[in-house]
């Protein structure tokens, strides 16, 4: 193959994972590997149930209205036999808008019940191409608004609701912090953004020099945002709440966590994102982790880079919620 | 994306996942990590702890990639277990045995110098010390490869440190460096530019002793380069490059390297190649086609029809372009004559031409050579 565009290293600890993991991983998904993907996924439960008996975590599903009254649930996931009043994470799960469901990622911030004694809201918002923009958003933002309904009943501290969200899910992380700041919805004391998906318009550097390779490159990307948003994609007919990139009003959001990989295709916007967001005035804390590839943290979590990236987000956290 | 893969875990315990096992060190060693990402790697491949001891200290990694102060659990004794002992963490000084317990059963089959590790741990030696598994119960199918591996990138990111030899070499044959920096190396190797000389490339896990060699990265993984003297004895597998003044060591060893990759492998699936020594200059023409071809092999038809068959169809294929006659090749592969008189015809008509003619020959040992740069994993 004829190199033809400059891209910064992977680490060499991820690229040796990437090359264990080709074979199940093509850098490219194309809207016909949707289904299979999704049948890729399933069968998650028992595992699950063993992940949060060792992290000594109980969960409690709930029914609740989602967007326009639809049934979605959530579940409720916080220490064995918690009692009083703690912070609050509304978690909005990864996979492209397209796939995964609300339990994906959620290993990232079982330390957090464990450290900080917080409750974890995550909800299970539906997905593209099935129910396109603004179902996935407009479900989260619903399911953030029960959750600050019912904040005393869940042992929550209205005054310490984080949001968090990897990927996809942390493109409607920003895109819920948005909607909570223009529809007086409610409160957060951050948004922690992990490698956000933020920017239907396929037009930044990073993009170019991941395609191809890696994870969730450039067509798997065109990919997600297709499905999300069809033939608006990348024209004057989205909505900041679907492609947070997009805002260009940022003032009196809440503080912001964004971390990513030097080489994923949201470098460039993850990074013009926390630009913007202390242009406005906005505290944020931004790392972009030198030959990380997209979900680096998630998939090569032995490595010594996903084990500083941890570090750093659980540091900011635990500032975040003034522990 | 991330969800999609899950994390890396252990490999299957029961399944040799060999090519695995060899792309995962390699790219390590490529990338010039230090012997922490090896131990992380042998430890998450494995599934267990990980541990080094370097001549000065004792490291250990579990398998989530976490760095474990305390010591090694000590062998039990048979019948009562051993009582548990503080260990130093950190620093141990020189001398002293830093883990495990000494008993006297083992002095013999533990390296002076090494620290002693349970004996049905899997564990071999490096420069200055070993490597080990820290394996309960049965043993996984692949972890003799893990620590052998893991034995062999310690010593390799050992040996990078500058002003060894194989530096030396190392700077020689790397093209990407200018001709002054060539010409200092080949100095330090007490080399003549003008004079002629010849590099061959080896398996990583090969070597030869009495000369200058070194582990260079390749787009086809690690490779051995090893400076051939006037009389060197070269054990197979290698590819010999051609006879090239020393100046021009980059381009012979390029030449070797793609030599080394025809090599066949020495068995059907098998992961090493055949023991033999292929030289550059024995193929002549051939190889210059080959190399000129390596770009579009995939794509020709010839290749592809070969790659469609079975190991077992090629290796029949290989008898009869090679024989003297049909029936001699029948007695090589152990077949009734006729029968193969009928394979034979059967694989003409498939491959649109007689493997046994003299253009059928030629068109067969191209893509013969051709497919093994091709496909890396088959059977050669």
């Amino acid at each position: 193959m004829a190199e033809t565009v400059n891209r910064p290293p992977f680490d060499p600890e991820l690229e040796a994972s990437l090359a264990l993991m080709a074979a199940d991983l093509p850098p490219t998904l194309t809207p016909e590997m949707i289904p299979l993907m999704r049948q890729s996924m399933i069968g998650q439960d028992a595992r699950l149930d063993d992940l949060f008996a060792e992290a000594g975590v109980e969960r409690r599903d709930r029914t609740i209205p989602g967007h326009e009254g639809d049934e979605i649930q959530v579940s409720v996931l916080s220490r064995q036999g918690r009692t009083g009043v703690g912070p609050g994470v509304f978690h909005t799960h990864g996979g492209g808008m397209i796939m995964g469901d609300r339990f994906v990622g959620v290993d990232l911030l079982l330390g957090w019940i464990k450290d900080f004694d917080a409750v974890v809201v995550t909800v299970e918002y539906r997905l593209a191409p099935e129910f396109p923009d603004p179902y996935p958003v407009r479900d989260c933002y619903a399911g953030l608004v029960w959750t600050a309904e019912h904040a005393e009943e869940l042992g929550i501290d209205p005054d310490r609701i984080l949001i968090a969200g990897a990927s996809a899910g942390g493109g409607l992380a920003a895109g819920t912090a948005l909607l909570a700041r223009d529809e007086g919805g409610p409160a957060l004391a951050g948004q922690v953004l992990i490698c956000p998906m933020l920017d239907d318009r396929d037009q930044t550097v990073s993009t170019v020099q991941v395609d191809g390779v890696g994870v969730w490159d450039r067509g798997s990307n065109v990919t997600g945002w297709s499905a999300l948003l069809g033939d608006r994609r990348g024209t004057a007919d989205v909505s900041v709440y679907a492609a947070p990139a997009r805002a260009t009003d940022l003032v009196g959001l809440p503080p912001a966590f964004i971390d990513c990989g030097s080489v994923e295709v949201f470098r460039d916007e993850d990074v013009a994102y926390a630009t913007a967001l202390w242009a406005a005035g906005v505290q944020a804390e931004l790392h972009v982790w030198a030959g990380g590839f997209h979900g680096f943290e998630m998939m090569a979590a032995h490595t010594a880079l996903a084990k500083a990236a941890r570090t750093a987000r659980d540091s900011w956290v635990a500032r975040a919620l003034g522990a | 994306m991330q969800e999609l893969v899950g994390r890396l875990t252990a490999l299957d315990p029961e399944a040799s996942e060999t090519l695995k096992v060899v792309s995962y060190f390699d790219v390590l060693v490529a990338g010039g990590v230090g012997l922490q990402a090896l131990l992380r790697g042998a430890a998450v491949l494995s599934g267990t702890v990980a541990g080094a001891y370097d001549g000065r200290r004792t490291h250990r990694v579990g398998p989530d990639g976490d760095r474990l102060t305390e010591p090694a659990p000590a062998e039990p004794a048979p019948a009562e277990p051993a009582p548990a002992e503080p260990a130093p963490a950190g620093d141990v000084p020189a001398g002293d045995v830093p883990v495990g317990d000494v008993r006297a059963g083992d002095v013999g089959e533990v390296p002076q110098g090494s620290v002693v590790t349970n004996r049905h741990w899997p564990t071999r030696p490096i420069a200055d010390g070993s490597v080990w598994l820290e394996r309960e119960g049965r043993p996984h199918a692949n972890d003799e490869m893990v620590i052998e591996r893991l034995a062999l990138a310690v010593d390799l990111v050992g040996a990078r440190r500058p002003g060894r030899p194989e530096n030396a070499l190392e700077a020689a044959i790397d093209g990407a460096r200018d001709a002054e920096e060539r010409r200092t190396a080949l100095s330090r190797l007490r080399l003549d530019p003008a004079r002629e000389v010849r590099i061959a490339a080896l398996p990583v896990s090969h070597d030869v002793a009495g000369v200058p060699s070194t582990v260079v990265a390749t787009p086809y993984g690690l490779v051995r380069a090893v400076l051939l003297g006037r009389d060197t004895k070269l054990p197979g597998p290698a590819g010999i490059g051609p006879l090239r003044p020393a100046v021009q060591l980059p381009e012979s060893f390029r030449t070797a390297v793609l030599v080394l990759r025809l090599l066949p492998r020495s068995g059907p699936g098998s992961d090493s190649r055949s023991a033999s020594v292929m030289d550059a200059a024995d193929l002549g023409i051939v190889l210059a086609a080959v190399s000129a071809l390596e770009p579009v092999a995939a794509q020709q038809p010839d290749v592809v029809a070969l790659a469609r068959l079975d190991a077992r169809t090629r290796v029949v294929l290989d008898e009869l372009a090679a024989a003297e006659s049909v029936r001699a090749a029948a007695t090589a592969l152990g077949m009734h004559h006729s029968t193969l008189q009928a394979r034979h015809e059967a694989l003409t008509s498939e491959l649109g031409y007689d493997p046994r003619s003299l253009p059928g020959r030629a068109r067969f040992q191209l893509a013969r050579l051709l497919l093994r740069l091709v496909d890396d994993h088959a059977d050669r």
